[in-house]
């Protein structure tokens, strides 16, 4: 599987994409010509376009999607949930959560691994303890957390 | 239920990139927005001394989180950036058919098509049929009868926010759903071109999304069956029209199952392979994901949950609940007494339509029949009014409450399940009356 995540340090354009469609389920053409691209939107507005793409093929684009990600909680742990945590979706699902206790912040990080998350066993205390500290019941609210981060 | 993968380090896993490169990646996008972006704000306390932060929706309707756009679409309350998840904003209903650019977006997975070529997009029917078919845009436009049916799209989870205590998943409030008429082909007439073999247990279906997760674990790919001997595969449409226009990339283009009646979860976008399977499919999304207390009402208890004896039915199989809303008044403004006003909402069910629709000004003392608007069909959206003049200044509680076809009514207590699934109670609209002097 041929995947790539490019940073594009020029402005503020930063892409997360794929340079090949993922493989589709039962082999053969799918028609998918690009998927899982991403673009920073610093300004929170990607503007549209229009007419857009501005061409008559049979290829119907929609352009790369914005990102715009909420970082994480400064604490210890915090690099090991920016990199295990950042594989599949954006860590913005996490402060996006209520202030799950403890066990549930366990459960969660269970389910993960049973969706795909290749997290070593010996790393899952750590990562339970970061969210719990800083997502749980007497976290830092979450306003704070987000103006106190940013390495 | 297997947790193999989880003890594979990222370096064997079939991930190509490094973990540092991710992580400085990480550290370039967040340096880059330079601030953060506002959160939800700590809305409403929760009952318990006033002491808890958890995060609850504004006025009670939608998920209080900042707006974003994205292609296709207008500003819609962002609930995750990547994968996509938007929630469509309250005035948006006051249209019984949802607008194409202001309908809800709910992925699981972030590998989100960008473009489609379709001059090689096919959609497949394989597995357990006798001819295994595949069939182009243009084909599925000029071989097969078109037809429509406005059905109301509802995720599983939609106002998730309410459940006490709460659960993980998105925090909706009542925008992830909408109304839509679909237009497109029977799913019944390409089954039948390809010819379910005997014993045919359910019907796969998968889309081009997918995720950055290794093959064979389930946040790789998401695809969702019906049972083969399910009635509503009568009523199945493969659409490649949403309010008599493409579908915008973000809710299926080219084309979506439209499973009417039911919760979105099965509605499978960018629809590309139908697979007959011999078996039931016992994946994560049909066995762990949507899944819903088996008793009518969906409830259970914590307790209930961690004894295990808890008994669970797939969400896709069942119709979705009774459900009423406000749209008018939405308590965004005072209303003036002596001043008629018209309050105004949508029903739905996906059990026979909407028979009735009451409507209470005083807390649920007292009910009204409000007047229905025209049928769109018995998946569709119902409009309903009820001309109101506040007489006294004050504070009002607003409550609408529905039936359905089959004389199901919405609950006045509330309901919990570990998902966050099938919420239905009676909405309560608290509006205030200002003095006319
Ligand atoms: C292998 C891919 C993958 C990785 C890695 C991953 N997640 Fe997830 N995560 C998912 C998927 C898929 C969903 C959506 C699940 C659903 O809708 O049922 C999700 C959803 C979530 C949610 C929303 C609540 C919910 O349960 O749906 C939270 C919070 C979350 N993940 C936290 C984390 C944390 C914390 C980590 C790191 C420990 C992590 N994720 C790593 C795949 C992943």
């Amino acid at each position: 599987m041929n995947r790539l995540l490019s940073c594009i340090a020029a402005a503020t354009m930063v892409f997360l994409g794929l340079v090949a469609a993922p493989r589709p389920a039962f082999g053969n053409a799918d028609g998918l010509a690009e998927a899982g691209v991403y673009a920073l939107d610093s300004t929170g507005l990607i503007l549209p376009v229009s007419p857009y793409p501005g061409n008559s093929t049979s290829t119907y684009s929609v352009g790369a999607y914005p990102l715009a990600p909420t970082p994480l909680a400064r604490g210890s742990g915090q690099e090991l949930v920016e990199s295990y945590c950042s594989i599949c979706h954006s860590v913005t699902l996490i402060g996006a959560q209520p202030r799950f206790p403890p066990e549930v912040w366990k459960k969660e990080v269970e389910k993960m691994i049973h969706l795909g998350a290749p997290i070593p066993a010996e790393l899952v205390a750590q990562i339970v303890d970061y969210l719990q500290k800083h997502y749980g019941p007497d976290g830092t609210p979450p306003s704070s957390a987000g103006a106190k981060s940013n390495p | 239920m297997s947790y193999q993968h989880g003890a594979t380090p990222p370096e064997e896993s079939g991930l190509t990139l490094p973990v540092y490169s991710r992580r400085r990646a990480l550290q370039i996008l967040a340096g880059a927005l330079g601030a953060a972006l506002p959160l939800p704000e700590a809305a409403r306390a929760q009952g318990d001394g006033g002491r808890s932060n958890l995060v609850l929706p504004d006025t009670h309707w939608n998920a209080s989180v900042p707006a974003g756009v994205v292609p296709q679409k207008l500003p819609l309350l962002r609930l995750s950036d990547r994968p996509i998840v938007l929630e469509t904003p309250r005035p948006f209903f006051d249209s019984l058919l949802t607008p194409n650019s202001a309908f809800f977006v709910r992925y699981h997975l972030d590998v989100i098509p960008n473009a489609i070529d379709l001059s090689r997009w096919r959609l497949s029917i394989r597995g357990h049929v006798s001819r295994p078919l595949e069939f182009s845009f243009s084909q599925l436009l000029s071989e097969f009868e078109s037809v429509s049916v406005v059905a109301v799209n509802q995720c599983t989870g939609n106002s998730r926010s309410r459940f006490f205590p709460r659960v993980p998943g998105t925090q909706w409030g009542n925008g992830g759903m909408g109304n839509a008429r679909w237009t497109g082909v029977r799913l019944m007439d390409l089954l039948e071109r390809a010819g379910l073999r005997p014993k045919t247990m359910a019907l796969r279906f998968q889309g081009l999304d997918s995720g950055r997760s290794v093959e064979g674990t389930p946040a790789h790919s998401y695809a969702k069956s019906l049972n083969a001997h399910d009635p509503i595969l009568r009523e199945c449409v493969i659409a490649y029209q949403m309010n008599g226009a493409p579908l915008p990339m973000l809710n299926g283009f080219p084309v979506r199952l439209v499973v009417p009646g039911r919760f979105s979860t099965c509605w499978i976008k960018h629809l590309s392979w139908i697979e007959a399977l011999p078996e039931p499919d016992r994946s994560h999304w049909m066995m762990n994901a949507y899944r819903l207390p088996d008793n009518p009402r969906h409830a259970t208890t914590p307790e209930e949950v961690a004894s295990g004896k808890l008994r669970t039915v797939a969400a896709s199989d069942l119709p979705m609940p009774v459900r009423s809303f406000f749209v008018q008044p939405d308590g965004s403004s005072k209303l003036v007494a002596r001043l008629p006003i018209e309050l105004k909402g949508i029903a739905f069910s996906g059990s026979g339509g909407i028979r009735q629709v009451e409507v209470s000004t005083d807390g649920g003392r007292s009910w009204k029949l409000a007047r229905l608007d025209s049928d769109l069909g018995p998946y569709s959206f119902r409009g309903w009014r009820l001309p109101w003049t506040p007489q006294r200044p004050g504070r009002y509680e607003l409550r609408c409450r529905a039936m359905d076809g089959k004389g199901n009514v919405q609950p006045t207590e509330p309901i919990w399940n570990p998902g966050g699934y099938a919420w239905n109670m009676v909405e309560t609209q608290t509006v205030f009356v200002g003095e006319a002097a």
